[in-house]
């Protein structure tokens, strides 16, 4: 978990779920796994995980493997594309939609950071109070 | 943050909505612009579809809210003003057009430049649904819509402070659109018009 006092400007890489309740400024992939955008999350980013929730705030493109949520406390400026995306009543959202039943999207290659890095501890990430 | 309270919504039938998918291969990847946000409702809709839906939320713009004095903005600089709103993908093809309401909040001459803006982004297949106001003593309607069923919408009331509104006779409508032009009309018990757009884009 990435708490509200953390701020990162980076890329992040993960083989686990994550939740953010802090402010992301980079890209985040975490392809396999779950990403929750909590209620105190402030993103700045392109975003890959199987499933993504976001309850907090998000300026970036979302690919979920399998689905996108934007929860009623959401709030999404960017294009979002999965097989499935669900909003929920309350849920801002501007942007564009890519979604189609049965397909599984492709992530983006804009979205992936510089070089490839498969194991979170090589986060290129620059820390500061939020 | 605050999350947005529950609102109730209430729903009105529509008699030419269908019409607007009427023909599209099922296996063409749909895209669609909706002036409004994003509501579950038209998720749900759309999730039968392979599709790519584009939500601007012109309401809320201060181009339509203050739209600019004829002696401070050209026609051409309006229209470009419109035309860096509408920033779709190189490429981008709209199939389906939803602007509910959204012309009751454009004079004539943003009107002319909004559509004149749009009009790179059409094709020949192209349709397009509005509801609009033909008589300027009673306001428009201040709501997001969301789709329940090809002939039945829901609707919430907008946030925000309502702006100035324009009634546009249907003749008037008609003359100030690029690249569409109505198809069909249906005068609803409210006083607005429900209408059908088509495309006049060759290619």
């Amino acid at each position: 978990m990435i708490g509200p006092g953390i701020h990162i400007r980076g890329d992040i890489v993960g083989e686990e779920n994550l939740t953010i309740d802090g402010v992301v400024e980079g890209s985040v992939i975490v392809e396999n796994y779950e990403l929750c955008i909590g209620p105190a999350g402030r993103i700045t980013a392109n975003v890959t995980a199987k499933l993504v929730r976001v309850e907090g705030e998000i300026k970036g493109d979302i690919t979920g493997l399998e689905k996108v949520v934007v929860a009623r406390t959401g709030n999404v400026r960017g294009n979002i594309n999965a097989p499935r995306v669900c909003l929920e009543d309350g849920a801002r959202f501007k942007g564009s939609i890519d979604m189609g039943p049965g397909e599984t999207p492709v992530p983006s290659l804009t979205s992936l950071p510089g070089a490839v890095r498969a194991q979170q501890d090589k986060v290129d990430s620059s820390f500061k109070s939020a | 943050m605050t999350a947005a309270s529950p609102a109730v919504a209430s729903s009105q039938s529509s008699q030419l909505f269908s019409s607007v998918f009427a023909g599209f291969d099922p296996e063409h990847r749909l895209t669609v612009f909706d002036v409004g946000l994003a509501l579950p409702e038209s998720l749900d809709f759309f999730s039968a579809f392979r599709c790519r839906l584009h939500y601007l939320n012109l309401f809320d713009e201060a181009l339509v809210r203050n739209p600019p004095a004829v002696e401070d903005c050209t026609d051409s600089e309006l229209q470009q003003q419109f035309a860096d709103l509408l920033r779709f993908p190189p490429g981008t093809r709209l199939d389906v057009c939803l602007l509910w309401d959204f012309p009751s909040y454009l004079d004539r001459r943003s009107l002319r430049a909004f559509t004149a803006a749009l009009k790179p982004y059409l094709h020949a297949g192209t349709r397009a649904h509005v509801l609009g106001l033909l008589n300027a003593q009673t306001p428009p309607p201040y709501r997001e819509y969301a789709i329940m069923r090809s002939d039945q919408f829901s609707f919430l009331p907008r946030s925000g402070v309502q702006g100035s509104w324009y009634a546009h006779p249907q003749a008037e409508f008609g003359r100030s659109l690029h690249g569409l032009a109505v198809q069909r009309a249906v005068l609803l018990a409210d006083g607005r018009l429900e209408i059908l757009l088509g495309s006049t884009v060759r290619r």
